[in-house]
């Protein structure tokens, strides 16, 4: 019976956590403490300039944190290479950097919508939405590759990652 | 053009904004291509991808009336024939405006690959991409045939890595507007052509090779601007439903084939690959009535052609899924060769008969 009990609780967990979308939300125990982590938005463009079609291709999602210049450079470079904008500037002596890329995207619309990023006993979590249109919506036809990057005091707790598919069509 | 917003108006020579909100990255980019490859055409852009509205057909302020109209959006995983294709396919049938629209970008995506509305319209020409940079199918263009078993898309052209306007991207949206472009210059030559005989110029014209392409899935290849304003004969007719019958028993011939359209076409033995493609319009209110049903085309056809000596040497099955007939012979007498096309089937009554023939060498 208690093995019972305690199979329906962690059911009950992972439904509240879940979204309409399916989110993989880790909710935190009702007893910890949590509270907001104060962040810079330093480049969320809803798309790239160029797509590159050659031969170091980088089309796959990936979430990952920077703590380092050198990396934090190279990766913008090869995301987002033709950009005509400064490289953006990060001082990686207090702070550190979150890079959210969606992939190659079929059109214009999809985004990174950062919600909040929250830290509680078990460390960091970055919640965003991967915005998509619906399946009624026209899109252009244009390839693009979202992504998102943002910077947050230098810590070393671990970050993971909360994230939840939107659908909706273009509001003007 | 009609984009989500419109290009900045001090960005494009030779345009009209059509009381839109201007949004610069992807009609600034289609708006330059469509430049680039007609410098002279006059350009117009309504927002929020609509229809031209009935005022803007004739030309806004004093400018030239609107003959082509470039889509390069479109509405995804929709299976059938939607609102959006019967409109645009209605646009092109009731005002005689071509209109170009996207294949999409969801290639190599499994069942989802099909092509984008309006990109299912029959009368409407659906552009996939290619590279330009090694003549290969693009991977991200989308290529399966639509529910209704339509053969899409109509045309390729470059779509990749593609700069104008000071902005580089790929996707269909890019190469739509070089249809839509080169289209006008062939307009500016031929007026006639609009729009079915427009479309079956093109169809007859593009044999440019292009690597990876799924047989069977793809109309005609990339487009050949030099094969489509060299080389050439069309023929065009415009009429009621049943000025078929008329056509067919006035030019020419014994009674025998006065239930056939003929044109005769002089080759030479010398020529190879020469294709023929007949091409018509249908009503897109029809076809919505029939989505996904051979009964979607209101009328269907078949072509055959005869050699100087009045043998048949190539014929088409019916045209039951495609509005065009399409034919590739190689001449091995120098002479005339009739091209004899038979209506088979003619559902919808209302449907006026608007067709061209286009032979390219």
């Amino acid at each position: 019976m208690k093995t019972l009990h305690l199979a329906l609780m962690v059911l009950f967990a992972a439904c509240a956590g879940c979204d309409d979308e399916g989110s993989i939300r880790v909710l935190n125990d009702a007893n910890s403490s949590e509270e907001q982590v104060p962040f810079e938005i330093v480049s969320c463009p809803a798309t790239s300039a160029y797509t590159h079609l050659g031969e170091e291709e980088v089309h796959e999602p990936f979430e990952v944190v920077i703590e380092d210049p050198h990396q934090f450079r190279e990766l913008y470079l090869t995301i987002d290479p033709t950009n005509q904008e400064e490289i953006p500037a990060i001082d990686f002596s207090e702070n550190r950097s979150v890079f959210i890329y969606l992939g190659q995207q079929t059109n214009t619309f999809p985004e990174v919508r950062l919600d909040e990023v929250i830290s509680n006993e078990s460390g960091i979590t970055v919640t965003y939405e991967n915005v998509q249109p619906s399946a009624d919506c026209e899109t252009d036809g244009a390839l693009t590759e979202p992504y998102c990057i943002i910077s947050l005091p230098k810590s070393d707790e671990p970050i993971r990652f909360s994230v939840s598919t939107v659908k909706e069509c273009y509001k003007p | 053009m009609t984009e989500l917003g419109c290009p900045n108006s001090n960005h494009i020579t030779n345009y009209t904004r059509l009381g839109s909100p201007q949004r610069t990255n992807h009609s600034e980019l289609v708006s330059g291509i469509i430049r680039a490859v007609s410098p002279e055409s006059w350009l117009y852009c309504r927002g929020g991808r609509v229809l031209p509205r009935a005022a803007d057909l004739d030309g806004v302020g004093g400018r030239p009336p609107i003959h082509i109209a470039n889509v390069s959006w479109g509405l995804q995983d929709a299976s059938f024939y939607q609102v959006q294709d019967r409109d645009w396919d209605n646009l092109v049938y009731n005002e005689g405006v071509a209109v170009f629209a996207i294949a999409g970008n969801h290639g190599g995506s499994g069942d989802s690959n099909e092509v984008d509305s309006p990109g299912k319209g029959y009368n409407v020409v659906t552009v996939g991409s290619f590279s330009d940079t090694n003549d290969w199918y693009s991977f991200f263009s989308s290529d399966k045939n639509p529910a209704a078993g339509q053969t899409k898309p109509d045309v390729l052209a470059p779509g990749e890595n593609i700069a104008a306007a000071g902005r580089m991207d790929s996707g269909t949206s890019f190469a739509s507007p070089h249809a839509a472009g080169f289209a006008a210059n062939l307009m500016s030559e031929w007026m006639q052509y609009a729009p079915a005989t427009l479309k079956a110029t093109l169809l007859a014209s593009s044999t440019y090779s292009i690597g990876g392409v799924s047989q069977g899935t793809v109309g005609a290849e990339g487009l050949d601007f030099h094969n489509a304003f060299y080389g050439a004969y069309f023929h065009k007719w415009s009429g009621s439903n049943s000025s078929f019958g008329y056509f067919a028993a006035n030019d020419g011939g014994s009674s025998w084939d006065d239930n056939f359209l003929e044109a005769p076409v002089d080759l030479n033995a010398s020529m190879s690959n020469v294709r023929i493609v007949f091409s018509y319009l249908n009503r897109g209110s029809w076809a919505y009535q029939y989505p996904g049903s051979s009964w979607a085309l209101g009328t269907s056809y078949r072509m055959r052609v005869r050699n100087p000596s009045g043998q048949t040497i190539a014929y088409t099955d019916v045209s039951w899924e495609n509005p065009y007939l399409m034919l590739e012979i190689d001449p091995t007498v120098t002479g005339t060769y009739n091209v004899m096309i038979e209506r088979v089937g003619n559902n919808d009554y209302s449907a006026n008969f608007i067709a061209g023939l286009n032979v390219t060498w």
